[in-house]
């Protein structure tokens, strides 16, 4: 039985193969999908916000639940020092000042984007939907629904670095 | 209510599968058997469940909203339920569990250890896959904050072709994994003859066809819906689905040699081994984000070490086996290089080569990438320089090993219509005058296979109508290839109302563009006019997933296809200046009627692998 060895090499193969995936498992890296084709770019000029950089841009509504669930994070950043710009997405001034004075006022500044225009340059599906702005402008990071807990946050800010 | 049901049938039929192993590699035939036609009402029923929560849109449930709309068409809603991760893996199990069913009932399996032993094995496979379902990918998750709709399903897959696609290709990935079964029960029992050959071959016939078709189906939806105007990519996901089906034509052939001489066979199982293996590294390719590709899910780290799991486990369980049992498969029998079987062995070498050479370059980039030598992509030059080399000996062997007998060296019996053949092939090249000495040479290879192909109708026979059928069509679908690779013709240009433009012996004439509004979506469509006719390419916008799809207009005909794209508007060049893009591509029937017919060589294949039994 001189060529009996030759039978385990499809063996080796697949255990060499297996070994390859799992360290490529094992490997954290960025897994090549695109969150949000924004991301890495300048803020669209349309949106109008002339605040500073770094801030927050974070898109809610008064008619939106999870938003106000989302609600005490925002209150946490902004305590923390970070600046938020708030978008108003398909609502009302009266509407806005009511939710903010009874749920707390996060915001370094309210735009209002009654048609839904904003929205539709920033590509969300939804609100509330948060994107990270760094120093020089540039988006680093979307957050598509809300906030769910101090690590989602901490992820998010982390992309500021 | 439906879906707690469901969930339920689903979690139960895991316990079914578990019953069909034990049984199975057990001593009870009679439950393995019992359990397998068990397992496949449980999962029909778990998928029935998902359809209607998909029909009904019910958005408590979370897969339905992620991948489904109310504005939805019906068809889609129903094809939404597998446009997923976690759907498409419980058609997949319902799949695993039809197989089972089929080892239970298939006429042809007489030895009857054999097929207690593979419904073991078949439903190992079904437990694994249920418990990766289960525990990392559950179809029948509720949510707490029920949505008023759903997201709706990517606009680009909202297309029948597409919709059939995955399904297809998972019924021949699946197939495969009764082949494996029957093979593992083959190396467990110790037998491995004419008898298992003969009782392997309508699975090995329903999986390569479903893969064959299925391929062809991704091939065609990329070609009309993409709007690239190409049919194949070598994307990595592509290239898992080629893999398996290489090696499984490869094994098509070596089963021919096992059933009519008892060779070859240590290399027969080892191929039905390595088909399934390379459907599950396909499989876990798509699944576990390790590659990135268009066809890729989304990524979760849990779902690929899982899956790497059965993998190892069953690939690795079988080819230990493999490596402990196949030395005592011996084959005494010999035979001469120019013979029927030296000729699919040469075809089998090929065909292996190519697969090998197809999985390096898929796997090249990650080998690398681990080894830590830099990213590396690997597109399709490499491939249409490794394998396309590989292809041109394949398509003249193929013409040859037909005509060769079998055992012996035949002398006068094949040289005759050879040498015929090769003369018909010649004229007919010489005739038609093609330019350039590769493009000559493919379809001076093409040519020659046809003809031959032809030639073997001399007897008519359901075997021999299957081979001439496969091997005709496939001479066909080369000539198509040749057509997209070489001899398309392409311009872009920007165009105003009235502007004409002239590709090949296609000349049209740009009569601007309107706004139109279909169910979900709205387009900008062109007018192009093109002899008595109007052609109509759309640049479509869907509102719901906010996307942008291309709908290219296409005018079919024999010899070519005129290609028609909308591009975008070019504000520089006036108000109602848009850029179009016009080529076309000669011989594109060719490509699917060639196609078509190697699917239906399958199906010829399979009607004569079961009649044939009967009797």
């Amino acid at each position: 039985m001189k060529k009996s060895w030759l039978t385990i090499l499809p063996l080796a193969f697949i255990l060499l193969l297996v070994a390859m995936f799992m360290d490529r498992l094992a490997t954290p890296r960025m897994s090549g999908a695109i969150d949000s084709p924004l991301i890495g770019k300048p803020v669209p000029p349309e949106l109008g916000i002339t605040a500073k950089p770094p801030y927050i841009i974070n898109l809610f509504a008064s008619w939106c639940t999870p938003c106000a669930i989302e609600h005490p994070y925002l209150l946490d950043m902004h305590k923390s020092g970070i600046k938020i710009i708030g978008i108003a997405y398909k609502d009302s001034t009266a509407n806005i000042s009511k939710y903010l004075k009874l749920g707390g006022d996060p915001f370094a500044e309210v735009k209002y984007d009654e048609k839904g225009d904003a929205g539709i340059t920033l590509g969300i599906t939804g609100v509330p939907e948060s994107f990270a702005v760094d120093a020089s402008g540039i988006i680093r990071a979307r957050q598509q629904g809300p906030f769910g807990d101090e690590k989602s946050v901490k992820d998010f800010l982390e992309t500021l670095k | 209510m439906v879906i707690e049901l469901a969930h339920f049938i689903y979690a139960l039929s895991l316990a079914v599968a578990l019953l069909m192993a034990w049984a199975g590699l057990g001593r009870e035939p009679l439950v393995a058997k019992r359990a397998a036609i068990a397992l496949f009402v449980l999962c029909a029923l778990a998928f029935m469940g998902l359809e209607w929560a998909y029909v009904t849109s019910d958005f408590s449930v979370v897969n339905v909203i992620l991948n489904s709309h109310s504005l939805k068409p019906l068809v889609y809603k129903i094809a939404g339920a597998w446009g997923n991760h976690e759907g498409s893996m419980l058609l997949w199990i319902c799949m695993l569990a039809f197989f089972g069913l089929l080892i239970a009932v298939m006429p042809t399996l007489k030895d009857e250890v054999l097929r207690q032993k593979a419904l073991g094995v078949q439903g190992a496979l079904s437990a694994g896959f249920i418990a990766f379902s289960l525990i990392t990918s559950n179809p029948f998750t509720r949510t707490e904050n029920v949505p008023f709709d759903g997201n709706s399903l990517n606009p680009v897959l909202q297309d029948l072709g597409l919709a059939f696609h995955p399904p297809t290709l998972y019924l021949g990935y699946v197939g495969f994994s009764a082949v494996f079964s029957l093979a593992a029960a083959a190396l467990l029992a110790g037998r491995v003859d004419r008898a298992w050959a003969s009782a392997v071959k309508p699975f090995v016939a329903i999986a390569w066809l479903a893969l064959t078709a299925g391929i062809t189906m991704g091939a065609k939806w990329a070609y009309y819906e993409l709007g690239w105007g190409g049919w194949w990519f070598w994307d990595p996901v592509e290239n898992a689905s080629l893999l398996p089906w290489l090696t499984g034509t490869a094994l098509l052939h070596s089963l021919l040699v096992l059933e009519t001489r008892e060779a070859l066979k240590r290399w027969t199982i080892l191929l039905a081994v390595a088909t399934f293996s390379l459907s599950l590294l396909g499989t876990f390719l798509v699944r576990s984000g390790v590659l990135s590709s268009v066809h890729a899910f989304a990524v979760d780290p849990m779902r690929g070490t899982f899956i790497l799991a059965l993998l190892a486990l069953y690939c690795g369980g079988a080819f230990a086996l493999y490596a402990w049992r196949a030395p005592s498969l011996r084959t005494i029998r010999l035979f001469t290089p120019v013979s029927r079987e030296g000729g699919i062995v040469a075809n089998n070498l090929i065909l292996v080569t190519m697969a090998a050479t197809v999985l390096t370059g898929t796997l090249y980039p990650l080998v690398m990438d681990a080894l830590e030598l830099g990213q590396i992509s690997v597109g399709a030059p490499y491939y249409n320089a490794t394998v396309v080399m590989l292809a041109l000996p394949l398509l003249i062997l193929m013409g040859i090993g037909p005509f060769l007998p079998w055992k012996r060296m035949g002398r006068g019996t094949f040289i005759k219509p050879l040498g015929i053949c090769a003369a018909i092939t010649l004229v007919a090249v010489a005739t038609i005058g093609i330019d350039g000495a590769w493009p000559l040479i493919g379809f001076g290879c093409a040519v020659w296979l046809m003809v031959s192909s032809l030639a073997l109708l001399r007897t008519m026979s359901l075997k021999n109508i299957a081979m001439s059928l496969g091997h005709f069509g496939l001479g066909l679908a080369v000539i198509g290839m040749l057509g997209t690779m070489v001899w398309k013709q392409e311009d872009i240009k920007v165009m105003k109302t009235g502007d004409t433009i002239t590709v090949g012996r296609h000349t049209l004439t740009f009569e601007g563009v309107t706004d139109v509004f279909g169910p979900n979506y709205g387009a900008y469509e062109a007018s192009l006019r093109y002899g008595n006719e109007t052609l109509h390419p759309q640049k479509r916008w869907y509102p719901v997933s906010e996307s942008e799809t291309t709908e290219a207009a296409i005018e079919l005909s024999l010899l070519d296809d005129l290609y028609v794209v909308l591009g975008e508007r070019d504000l520089k060049a006036g108000p109602d200046a848009w850029v179009i893009r016009v080529s076309t591509h000669p011989f594109v029937a060719a490509l699917w009627a060639g196609f078509a017919m190697v699917t239906l060589s399958g199906v010829a294949m399979l009607g004569y692998s079961v009649r044939r039994k009967r009797t």
